[in-house]
């Protein structure tokens, strides 16, 4: 018999007309819930309604990329790309979207950097509004700061001192040309050979065949400029005083220096005169000479004794020569015309390229040896005198091979703040004290140091990132040919 | 006609009362005396013979043998070194030989106590570099040495002179009007040599080749070959180069030298001169290089020391030598005269002065003597060769002495060579330019050395068969010696 001492009607257990009752709390929890879900799946609706595969990112794309933003399918070219990327599947890199666009290769920075890595382990997209391009120095800093271990690996090591612990700008190594060679390194094969050579004592000398000495020209005195110069007028007793800017044109978008023109700022003092040579009849062939090549100027030169005998084959053939060795001689005829054209373009030729004599007119020697190394074939080709030829200055337009530097954000320093050199027994010379050209003026990286600091320092600093200076894409252009990318706007 | 007769009446009127002082009249010639204007004959100038009828046509007649050229005055004008002779007493040289000669300052002005020197300074200057014009009362200088200047002055035939009447007068009736033959090499060189050398008037001294006047180093057929040449060559007389031409210009350029030597050397109470003047001596006695084979040191050097100037006369002395040996007594005696005069001469300032005078006036004497006794005809291309070629025949070294010498011989060869340019004579011709370039002034840029820089080099030898080449003189040597040849085996083959 079951025990029915307990048993209490189920409708005594419980009160049946709770039932009967809903409970607020619940209820409510309920309806939340359902319409969170609904609101959810309506809201997301919504948003790829509106916003295509966007609404599913983490941040926005890049600045860069922004107009290809509703088109997940141009990077994002597999399913479960991220998830397979982590596990390590090499199919899942998204190497090969980068490169539709972009020209940039992993072997750009060194041929044989070995990394597991593709474009966005250090472009890291989807981090909002950032520029791609600015890398984080850790990026770097993993290669670099122990870079003897991955290079050991190499067949033949250039012998580069790279640095082994450069975590920062504070341990930056100086900078290549700056640095004293080593006895062992003397002989090897450098990146700066082209624009230096080195000296005995292991320093690397500008190895340009033009001759400039900046103290002469830079002096506190001021220079003597002939009556004609453009600021002879406004100078003070015929001195006026130079500056950098005299003759350092920046360019007109300020990414740098032009090339030093001759006709912009030597020939005012420099006239490629030689009328005091000549005499006073011949007053007609002196004006001055453009600054051309050889070949040109020898044109010019026949051009005019050309013209000048023909203005004056009267009086060069109307009396006839003496033959008193007192006279001078003075040959008739024109089969004689080649000798004597041929005698006057050596002497006037060598008076051009090699005289040391001031001329009259300005306080400034004229002669091309004056700046250039002269030299002459040793004999005649087909009757004419030999030709001078001068060795090409080869003037690097830009000497820091690996770094950019902009001009126009330091434009409240000073030059000489940074343009200046140092010489063992001299101590540091400064651009306005350099008597030669082959004085490297550029500064040492702890000039930089003093003001870039990176982020670890505590005051106030101006950024010293790796990527403020270097590229590590340095190998290439920045743009490969936009075809693809005209596509897709059009698209 | 009346205004003829007033304007006239009136010129006279106004001339007539003005006092002579102030009359039109170039202030330089102040105190001129030119023998140019004598005292009937007087210059015209230039523009006076420049009719385009005349002399002065555009258009010169270059077909008619016996008629005249018609543009010798453009000539003139556009080619002739004499017409830029009054103008370079302006020029820039000029001004500085003034300056120089201390009688004005920088810029020509006459310094306020030298005006008188000034004056008598610029009066010698015209009296060769310019043509007086017009009468002495009124004269006027504005033009360098003209046509009168050597054709005699114009005022008595220039209307008569283009007339037949006028070429049937005797030459002595011709010169009386003033009219100077040019026809004669005679002439010709003396009145060269009145200017080129000197005269009593003309005096080109030290004092002013040291202010900057180039030397005066005369040659007759040299200076005639360079000539522009306003003339048609009608045959002999009108030869520039040649036996004749040269041996008449050496004899009249040392007489001419000679006399003006004697004038630099008298001691005559009235025209006394002071002495030494040094451009009777060699220049490079003076001027020379210090470096080390000089010629100087062989000829000069711890011998009786400063030769005279032998330019003008070793020429002549030359011929005469070689007139010795066939006889010739007054050659001979006047070889000995130049020796005792050169021999004083080469005693240097302190020869004496009375001595000297006395000397160079037996060698005038015996000059004159000489050249009055000979018949030119006798000195033809082949005995002037033939001198020139003895004289080198026992010592090679006598011609090669000094400078002057060398040159001398080197302007006689290349006259008696008379440019002739068949086979040999081009191969002379050759020889003749390498000897120049080896005897020439060196000409650097605009400016003129004044000194024979590679006239150097030691003659190791004086036998006539040494043929090195190793220095300069050497080299001089040797051309001359085949020169010689050359023209021995053309005159007598």
């Amino acid at each position: 018999m079951p025990d029915t001492r307990a048993i209490k009607k189920i409708s005594e257990r419980f009160d049946v007309e709770s039932t009967r009752y809903s409970n607020a709390i619940k209820a409510t929890r309920k309806k939340l819930t359902r319409a969170a879900v609904v609101l959810t799946i309506l809201l997301v609706a919504i948003i790829y309604a509106i916003e295509d595969e966007a609404a599913f990112q983490s941040k926005p794309v890049s600045a860069h990329h922004s107009g290809f933003a509703r088109k997940c399918e141009l990077c994002h070219e597999s399913s479960f790309q991220l998830p397979k990327q982590i596990l390590g599947v090499e199919s899942a890199r998204f190497e090969h979207a980068c490169t539709e666009c972009h020209e940039q290769h992993l072997s750009d920075h060194h041929v044989n950097a070995r990394l597991k890595a593709d474009c966005s382990t250090c472009h890291k997209e989807h981090s909002g509004n950032n520029s791609l391009v600015e890398v984080d120095d850790n990026y770097c800093v993993t290669c670099h700061l122990g870079l003897s271990e991955s290079l050991a690996s190499l067949e033949s090591p250039k012998s580069v001192s790279f640095h082994n612990s450069i975590e920062a700008i504070e341990s930056h190594p100086e900078i290549r040309i700056k640095q004293q060679l080593r006895p062992d390194e003397k002989n090897s094969l450098l990146e700066s050979g082209e624009n230096a050579n080195i000296d005995p004592n292991g320093h690397f000398v500008d190895r340009t065949s033009l001759r400039f000495n900046h103290k002469v020209h830079m002096h506190s005195d001021g220079i003597l400029v002939p009556p004609s110069h453009p600021k002879y007028s406004t100078s003070d007793n015929g001195r006026i005083q130079l500056s950098c800017k005299t003759c350092h044109i920046s360019k007109s978008d300020h990414t740098g220096f032009e090339p030093i023109s001759f006709e912009q700022s030597c020939v005012q003092c420099h006239e490629l005169s030689f009328s005091q040579y000549l005499e006073e009849s011949q007053k007609s062939l002196s004006e001055p000479i453009p600054h051309t090549t050889p070949e040109l100027i020898r044109g010019l030169l026949r051009e005019r004794l050309t013209n000048y005998y023909e203005n004056n084959e009267s009086n060069l053939s109307g009396t006839r020569p003496s033959r008193l060795p007192t006279k001078p001689q003075s040959r008739q005829g024109s089969t004689n015309r080649d000798k004597w054209m041929s005698e006057k373009l050596q002497a006037i030729e060598a008076q051009i390229f090699t005289s040391d004599q001031s001329s009259i007119e300005s306080s400034a020697s004229s002669s091309c040896q004056l700046c250039h190394k002269v030299s002459i074939e040793r004999s005649e080709s087909q009757g004419n005198p030999p030709l001078w030829s001068i060795e090409p200055p080869k003037i690097p337009e830009k000497w820091l091979q690996h770094a950019r530097f902009d001009h126009a954000r330091h434009q409240l320093m000073d030059c000489t703040d940074c343009h200046y050199t140092d010489d063992i027994n001299d101590g540091r010379i400064s651009a306005v004290d350099s008597t030669t050209s082959k004085h490297i003026l550029l500064p040492s990286i702890k000039t930089c140091q003093e003001c870039h600091k990176s982020k670890r320092h505590k005051k106030p600093a101006f950024r010293g990132r790796c990527v403020d200076c270097h590229n590590y894409h340095h190998a290439l252009p920045e743009r490969k040919d936009d075809t693809r990318l005209l596509e897709l706007i059009q698209n | 006609m009346f205004l003829a007769v007033v304007s006239w009446s009136v010129f006279g009127l106004v001339n007539a009362d003005v006092p002579e002082s102030s009359r039109v009249v170039n202030v330089a010639n102040r105190k001129a005396t030119s023998r140019r204007i004598s005292s009937h004959h007087y210059n015209l100038g230039s523009r006076s013979c420049a009719a385009s009828a005349c002399h002065g046509s555009i258009k010169a007649d270059e077909t008619n043998d016996d008629l005249i050229r018609r543009d010798e005055y453009l000539i003139w004008q556009k080619s002739d070194p004499h017409e830029t002779s009054f103008r370079a007493l302006s020029s820039k040289l000029g001004l500085e030989m003034f300056h120089r000669l201390g009688v004005t300052d920088v810029s020509g002005r006459a310094l306020p106590d030298k005006e008188d020197e000034y004056l008598a300074q610029y009066n010698n200057c015209l009296n060769c570099h310019a043509t007086k014009i017009g009468s002495r009362e009124r004269s006027y200088v504005m033009e360098g040495v003209s046509c009168e200047s050597c054709h005699g002055s114009a005022s008595e035939w220039r209307v008569t002179h283009y007339q037949e009447s006028f070429s049937e007068l005797s030459d002595h009736e011709k010169s009386s009007t003033g009219y100077r033959n040019l026809q004669d090499h005679d002439l010709v060189a003396q009145r060269c040599v009145s200017c080129h050398i000197g005269s009593d008037q003309a005096n080109v001294n030290h004092d002013l080749i040291a202010a900057g006047h180039p030397a005066l180093r005369f040659e007759l057929t040299a200076y005639l070959d360079q000539y522009p040449k306003h003339w048609k060559h009608r045959g002999e007389s009108h030869k520039t180069d040649g036996a004749e031409a040269w041996f008449t210009g050496q004899t009249v350029s040392a007489t001419a030298a000679l006399q003006q030597l004697l004038r630099r050397a008298n001691t005559d109470s009235e025209h006394h001169a002071v002495w030494p003047e040094l451009s009777e001596f060699n220049c490079y006695a003076c001027h020379h290089q210090l470096s080390g084979d000089s010629w100087r040191m062989t000829t000069t050097f711890g011998s009786s020391s400063l030769k005279g100037n032998e330019w003008y006369v070793f020429g002549l002395y030359t011929i005469a030598l070689q007139r010795k040996q066939t006889g010739d007594e007054r050659a001979a005696m006047f070889c000995q005269k130049m020796d005792s005069l050169n021999e004083i001469l080469g005693r240097g300032w302190s020869s004496d002065q009375q001595s000297l005078e006395a000397s160079v006036r037996e060698a005038l004497g015996a000059l004159e003597r000489w050249l009055k006794s000979i018949d030119k005809s006798e000195f033809t291309a082949e005995f002037l060769i033939a001198a020139w070629s003895e004289a080198v025949s026992e010592d090679h070294g006598v011609l090669l002495e000094s400078w002057d010498r060398a040159t001398q011989a080197y302007l006689a060869l290349y006259a008696l060579n008379e440019e002739s340019n068949d086979g040999d004579g081009a191969k002379i011709l050759d020889n003749l330019e390498s000897m120049r370039e080896l005897l020439s002034f060196p000409n650097e840029g605009s400016r003129q050395l004044n000194s024979p820089r590679d006239f150097h080099g030691e003659l190791k030898s004086n036998s006539p068969e040494d043929n090195s080449n190793s220095t300069n003189r050497e080299k001089i040597r040797s051309l001359m010696n085949s020169i010689l040849k050359a023209l021995n085996s053309k005159h007598e083959g």
